[in-house]
């Protein structure tokens, strides 16, 4: 056989080989890798390299090498499943180095970074007081996951007491010009109500590159035309407006009437009025 | 007097209201929250109904403006 008929044979040959084993060495992103799984890495890249070069002469013993170290990070990883032990032993345990606000020297001291890299980590997400720090822990990869002080942390709805209504996941329901029909189906639309909601809008079927819907049923068009304004949709703030203005009308009115049973019955009615307000707006602020 | 025409167009804006309502109840994925905006439109059918009451009243009264 030619020798570049051989390499090129070699070289796709140990690719396929490395697409079909790759899963076993599992979905962990590359930041979330450790010390173990970087230099495990090199050894399978220098070993393919290698024999892809015929560097190693003897092709079965190239492949066989490859293939013993695949079946021992496989079993590493079954163990590691299965043993406390062998996770810690792999993976390392995650270290604390602040609790309740104080510096664990002594575990610092064990991590190996020093109270300088403490700080400098700490700046990179932000911190710059040590003060403003509560709980602080090095995993096992050499992040520092650092978790604020409460009144350091940013507000949130409860903290403000302020009612919110759950949101579920908008759905998308144009992708690239083609409508999915089971996002629909899982809102329980159909392609129906997108065409009449799209011929509300005034744009044609095939202007639109994606299109997603909330949790309300409020749709949201992009158009592959940039050109075209489209009008935000206001459904909701127009709810809220048109309640308000009921409101103001039943007050107006209690005002004008003579009539003083009525003017009591107007005024019961603004009231009832403003009570369903308040009670929907959160759900509407979305 | 209430002007009968200023009554009737916030009985129909009410009316709109009570049916965007029930829009957003019949999709919304959250069981409480559809049970909300169920008591809502309950509250609001409420004043409907003495409106139209009121309504009546005024056509009664006025026979001009009866119709629609």
């Amino acid at each position: 056989m030619e020798p570049w008929i051989q390499l090129t044979l070699r070289v796709l040959g140990l690719f396929l080989l490395l697409v079909l084993v790759l899963p076993i060495l599992g979905r962990k992103p590359v930041s979330g890798m450790t010390f173990f799984d970087l230099i495990s890495g090199f050894v399978i890249a220098t070993m393919i390299s290698l024999i892809a070069f015929n560097i190693v002469g003897n092709l079965a013993m190239g492949v066989s090498g490859l293939l013993i170290w695949f079946l021992a990070l496989g079993v590493v990883r079954f163990l590691i499943q299965k043993s406390k032990w062998a996770h810690d032993h792999f993976y390392g345990k995650e270290i604390v180095i602040i609790k309740e606000g104080k510096v664990l020297e002594e575990n610092l001291h064990s991590t190996g970074i020093t109270g300088e890299e403490l700080l400098s980590q700490l700046r990179r997400k932000s911190i710059f007081q040590l003060a403003d720090v509560e709980f602080a822990v090095m995993e096992a990869n050499g992040d520092i996951s650092v978790l604020p002080k409460h009144e350091k942390q940013p507000l949130t709805p409860k903290d403000m007491r302020i009612q919110v209504s759950t949101i579920s996941e908008p759905q998308i329901v144009v992708l690239d010009g083609n409508i999915l029909d089971e996002p629909l189906n899982t809102l329980g639309l159909n392609r129906r109500w997108l065409q009449t909601e799209i011929e509300k809008m005034g744009i044609a079927t095939d202007n639109i590159f994606l299109a997603q819907v909330d949790s309300m049923g409020e749709l949201y068009v992009d158009l592959f035309d940039d050109a075209i304004q489209l009008p935000m949709p206001t459904t909701k703030e127009l709810l809220i407006a048109t309640l308000n203005k009921v409101e103001a009308d039943f007050i107006s009115f209690s005002l004008e009437t003579e009539n003083k049973e009525w003017q009591k019955k107007y005024k019961h009615m603004a009231k009832e009025i403003k009570e369903v307000t308040d009670k929907l707006e959160p759900h509407l602020k979305t | 007097m209430t002007v009968a025409t200023q009554v009737k167009q916030t009985q129909a804006a009410l009316m709109g209201v009570e049916a965007t309502i029930r829009t957003y109840q019949l999709h919304h994925p959250n069981s409480d929250t559809r049970k909300l905006m169920e008591e809502c439109n309950a509250g609001i059918n409420a004043v409907l109904d003495t409106l139209s009451i009121r309504i009546r009243e005024i056509e009664y009264e006025e026979h001009q403006f009866k119709g629609l």
